[in-house]
């Protein structure tokens, strides 16, 4: 009899606890009050809002491969697990004093968090958010603690990050991380460049490129051929010119890459840099409107979209990669931080922080089509993220 | 001329003058506050943290501020500061805009106005919280 109950229980368990799926579902980082709007993209409305994350400016977000918990990571250090069906804080840690994002890995449970102090990396059971190790990013004689940025995930349960204060990219193989063993294999290259600002892995997870705030110029590492070291690409792009003020840093998230093109923002030049990933040679600039943060393609590569740092954040750009021409520009209002596609494409989510406003775009007639408040919007995380490496 | 005028943010008078640092008490109207306010935690924030605690950059709290001579730190405002990722911000601010920041950062009194703040803004959206989402319809399609 016990077990018939049990049996029932279980079998009808998931219909009440799960009562749609999460494919088409994403969160919105509202950065000056601590909470996360859940949103859907099927019909483009809110389902909700999880408060009490901290403080959120400057947060990102990765997701479990289920879709179900996001990790969201704060300004503050704050590492916070959602549920974003039962719309709740699973669980919450501080685990830094101030730390800028993170990644989770191959195998979806383990959680790493880039730290600016104690500058390094902190690597946590993605279940129960307990410590599993704790990588310090010393260098040099006296051992000082450098900023870390630009972690990302890598095939072969690695992670991989750039240490701004260093000029070093390390390599944390956590293949053989158990119960027993908390220390990760770490392969480090030096001298990579001055001040790595961010950096980006290619969706194949075969290159980590970061880019460089101290020279012009990106570095790159080929993950299957390690021994070859990292290679200086763009080396010079803005010789001998005057750099223009830098008034925010600007992003390598995910890669905007069209055929065998890929477009990164210049640093100090309001250019947006066409690479060719074959040679990795310069392949052109295009001058947009200012210095460019986030340049993204649509998934299809057609175009690529771009948003731009104080004073010119009020618009958005949009490069078509045949031809290199800025074909539109949009000006949706003061503060668009931020932009994140739909998986195929057809729309895109566009923070727009000042008038405290998330806009969605049709990507072809670049129509506003709708528009819903959020509180000081900043980062929008789609779930089909979760199966994106390096996302 | 060396007195300092202000027409759109945008000193003209020190382009035909030396520089002479104006560290008396700025006079910045109320608004123009309430803009450096907003600007102080939204884009000094992008390196030095929302809070103010650091980031890329150094934590703007009294507690690093206050030792600090208030010249230097008005220039490094302007000016930027060379070989770091600090923007010279002359282009966006007066001389007497840096002033009053540096006042506010210096004094902390920046944090006890952002805590009325956060306070006010609470309430609202709470009120808001209600009618808070717009479904997509005709109406909200912009032609």
């Amino acid at each position: 009899m016990i077990r018939l109950i049990l049996l029932s229980a279980v079998l009808i368990w998931p219909l009440h606890s799960i009562a749609r799926g999460t494919g088409d579902l994403g969160i919105v980082i509202e950065r000056a009050t601590g909470s996360v709007q859940i949103i859907e993209t099927s019909t483009n409305s809110s389902l909700g809002r999880i408060e009490g994350l901290g403080d959120l400016s400057h947060a990102s977000a990765v997701y479990s491969r289920d879709e179900q918990f996001a990790y969201i990571f704060g300004r503050d250090g704050g590492l916070t697990k959602i549920d974003i069906i039962n719309k709740k804080i699973v669980k919450r840690i501080l685990q830094s004093g101030n730390s800028i994002g993170g990644a989770i890995s191959q195998d979806g449970k383990l959680v790493a968090v880039s730290n600016y102090k104690p500058g390094g990396v902190k690597v946590f059971d993605a279940e129960t958010l307990n410590l599993v190790a704790d990588i310090p990013a010393r260098y040099g004689n006296d051992g000082l603690l450098s900023k870390v940025i630009g972690l990302v995930d890598a095939p072969g349960q690695k992670f991989i990050f750039s240490l701004w204060d260093a000029d070093e990219i390390w390599v944390a193989d956590l293949s053989n991380i158990n119960n027993k063993n908390s220390t990760p294999k770490i392969t480090k290259f030096k001298d990579i460049g001055r001040n790595p600002y961010d950096a980006l892995i290619t969706p194949d997870g075969r290159y980590y490129i970061a880019g460089l705030f101290g020279e012009d110029g990106m570095a790159k590492l080929d993950l299957w051929n390690l021994d070859a070291g990292v290679i200086r690409i763009l080396d010079g792009y803005g010789k001998g010119e005057q750099k223009l003020p830098v008034y925010k840093m600007p992003h390598l998230e995910g890669w905007a890459i069209a055929g065998n093109f890929a477009f990164v923002p210049a640093v100090g030049r309001h250019e947006v840099l066409v690479i060719n990933t074959l040679d990795w040679t310069e392949a052109g600039r295009i001058k947009v409107h200012g210095q460019p943060i986030f340049v993204m393609a649509r998934p299809d590569g057609r175009n690529v979209w771009v948003n731009f740092a104080v004073p010119n954040n009020d618009t958005l750009q949009i490069i078509d990669t045949q031809s290199l021409n800025i074909i539109k520009t949009l000006t949706p209002g003061k503060g668009v931080l931020h932009m994140e596609f739909e998986p195929r494409g057809g729309q895109v989510w566009a923070s727009i922080r000042d008038e405290d406003r998330l806009a969605i775009f049709n990507t072809d007639t670049f129509e506003e089509l709708i528009t819903f408040e959020a509180r000081k919007p900043s980062g929008i995380f789609f779930t089909s993220r979760a199966h994106r490496i390096g996302l | 001329m060396n007195s300092v005028r202000i027409k759109d943010g945008v000193i003209i008078a020190l382009l035909t003058a030396p520089i002479i640092l104006q560290t008396a008490n700025a006079e910045v109207n109320a608004e123009r506050q309430n803009e450096l306010l907003y600007f102080i935690k939204h884009d000094c924030g992008s390196c030095h943290g929302m809070t103010l605690k650091g980031g890329l950059g150094p934590a703007l709290l009294p507690a690093t501020l206050s030792g600090q001579p208030k010249d230097y730190l008005v220039t490094t405002i302007m000016e930027g500061r060379k070989n770091t990722a600090m923007p010279p911000w002359k282009t966006m601010l007066s001389q007497d805009d840096a002033i009053w920041i540096t006042e506010q950062l210096q004094s902390g009194l920046i944090q006890q106005t952002e805590l009325a703040e956060n306070k006010h803004a609470k309430t609202k959206h709470a009120k808001n919280d209600q009618a808070q989402i717009k479904q997509p319809n005709n109406k909200d399609v912009k032609q």
